[in-house]
């Protein structure tokens, strides 16, 4: 069973569309990126899987319930850290950690257990006094990210979570998810950073113009959309320039640039043929070649790359 | 525990308690610095062949004033969900869109009670003396339960319908002063003119502090025997419309 199945979900305001077209299927204790540049309707798309707006089409099963009529049943399951921000102002950090697991019905005693290594977690120990409207925009989001993880959710959410929050903070958000998908969680994530989607999730779908425009592994879009790679060359002794110019003459090989420190990056549609001509080269101009490494594209380049292909800008 | 209370027992740990206090601040001043150069001036009067103290005229008057005052707090509990965020993530929870209205209406109703009570307290020496019958007092506690029904549904009804604080806190005091003054709670129905009584009769805010006084001093009115009757409708279509319109909030515009 997946944790989420939607077919064709589609939802207009007046004559508009912010979403037209999105299917999907996420398998339980998966994380699934849901990438997409502004306005693509991926906040759209988690509104309408989380029951806070109805579709305007198509179907969805959320943990095996339908979306459509069993909202109730399907939000004591879930967890959510929505793209805007949510917090009780007039409360310190640990009461209001206390007050959302009160909310989920956790046990006292649990929910203290639990409040504890979130402020741990989560950088938020030394804040724990202070009042949630006193702090910054990333302790808030912190906070507002750790807390969904006071309650056991089996499906969570996550709308740009780690908008606004330092490299120690991501750090740890990537951690405790990365945790409680080891424990069989399942993870909907939005993000813009793509290197955090490209090491966290199993599959990623992107949604342009309120369509899905492709789906797959991470390395599917990369081999797919990275477009060309680089290859670099370590020489050891002879002139390097000599390779460079030898390359640029070769088929597949877009450019070739010899760096201060002997190295020389060969960009190529073809890595494997390249990684030959650079071997061939090399002999027939004496060099001796210290390594020679293909850089893979990121995620980050596949997915500007396909983004441009449907005409976007981003 | 029940999801309802829940939700309640939050609202009483996040509500604004300067809001709170300053419910209290306008009824305790009234009837202790206010009453006594007022009474002074206006001499114990008859009602329906009573007599009654200006202070114990108003002193019954204020609990039911207190009501309203807490009851509308309500809508502002609404407000600060929706200006913090506090309303989607809670929807997003373990709670429907129903669940979360009528908690915001028992929370605003149990802020007007606990008021009520309270400033009943502080009235109880100005009351000294009353022949309080059970009849009446349930008579009365029925009055400013319906009274919380009414002012808390429309609280909230406001809240629901603006975005801008500035805009919801204006209407909030307008109607709070509004509300006081063109009603029985400062002064008797008979002694005001015609037109104004007409007024004052469209404000349910009378019906309660009629009814409140009904029960607890005996001082009947020509218009108590109808003004239960459509309390308890009023409450009852206000319950039916502050559900209506927190279901009817739009999720989509953030």
């Amino acid at each position: 069973m997946y944790a989420i199945e939607a077919l064709s979900l589609a939802k207009s305001y007046g004559k508009g569309e912010a979403v037209s077209d999105v299917s999907l299927k996420v398998g339980k204790g998966a994380v699934f990126g849901f990438l997409g540049p502004n306005g693509a309707g991926k906040t759209t798309t988690i509104r309408m899987l989380t029951t806070l707006i109805q579709p305007s089409r198509g179907d969805a099963r959320v943990l095996g319930f339908d979306l459509r009529s069993h909202g109730p049943e399907i939000r004591p399951h879930i967890g959510v850290v929505l793209q805007g921000e949510s917090y009780e102002y007039s409360k310190s950090v640990e009461q209001a950690l206390d007050l959302y697991g009160m909310l989920w019905d956790i046990p006292r005693r649990t929910r203290e257990e639990r409040a504890e290594t979130l402020l741990d977690e989560f950088g938020l120990e030394e804040h724990r006094k202070k009042l949630v409207q006193h702090l910054s925009l990333g302790l808030r989001r912190r906070l507002q990210v750790a807390r969904e993880f006071i309650h056991d959710a089996e499906l969570l959410f996550l709308d740009e979570p780690t908008v606004g929050l330092d490299p120690i903070a991501r750090k740890g958000t990537m951690k405790m998810i990365r945790e409680k998908v080891s424990r069989g969680l399942t993870v909907f994530l939005t993000t813009q950073l793509l290197d955090e989607a490209e090491t966290l999730c199993d599959r990623v779908a992107v949604i342009f113009g309120g369509k899905i425009i492709s789906e797959g592994t991470p390395r599917e879009l990369k081999d797919t959309y990275g477009g060309v790679r680089l290859v670099e060359v370590l020489v050891g002794s002879g002139d390097p320039g000599l390779l460079a110019s030898r390359m640029l003459g070769t088929r597949s090989v877009s450019g070739a640039v010899t760096d201060p420190d002997g190295r020389v990056r060969v960009w190529t549609s073809d890595p494997s043929g390249t990684f030959s001509a650079i071997l061939g080269a090399g002999e027939d101009l004496g060099l001796e070649l210290g390594s020679v490494t293909v850089r893979e594209p990121n995620l980050e380049q596949a997915f500007i790359n396909l983004i441009q292909k449907q005409g976007g800008t981003d | 525990m029940n999801r309802i209370a829940r939700l309640v027992v939050r609202d009483m740990w996040v509500m604004n308690r300067g809001l709170l206090v300053i419910q209290f601040v306008l009824p305790l001043f009234l009837l202790f610095v206010a009453s006594f150069p007022l009474s002074a001036l206006i001499a114990p009067f008859s009602v329906d062949g009573l007599a009654v103290t200006y202070q114990r005229f108003i002193a019954v008057g204020l609990v039911a004033q207190t009501t309203m005052t807490g009851s509308l707090v309500g809508g502002t509990l609404l407000f600060t969900d929706r200006r913090h965020g506090m309303f989607e993530q809670i929807l997003v929870g373990p709670f429907a869109k129903s669940t979360y209205a009528a908690s915001k209406i028992f929370s605003s109703m149990l802020i007007g009670l606990l008021g009520a009570a309270l400033v009943a307290l502080f009235g109880l020496p100005f009351t000294y003396g009353a022949a309080v019958t059970i009849p009446g007092a349930a008579a009365a506690l029925a009055a400013v339960v319906l009274g919380a029904v009414v002012f808390s549904g429309f609280s909230i009804i406001l809240a629901s319908l603006f975005k801008s604080l500035e805009a919801f806190e204006g209407t909030f005091n307008l109607l709070f002063i509004l509300l006081t003054f063109v009603s029985s709670t400062l002064y008797p129905l008979a002694s005001v003119p015609p037109a104004l009584r007409d007024f004052m009769l469209l404000n349910p805010l009378t019906y309660v502090v009629d009814l409140t006084r009904a029960g607890m001093l005996g001082l009947s009115s020509p218009y108590v025997w109808w003004e239960g009757p459509v309390l308890a409708v009023e409450a009852a279509v206000v319950f039916a419309l502050a559900l209506a319109s927190i279901r009817r909030i739009s999720l989509s515009g953030t």
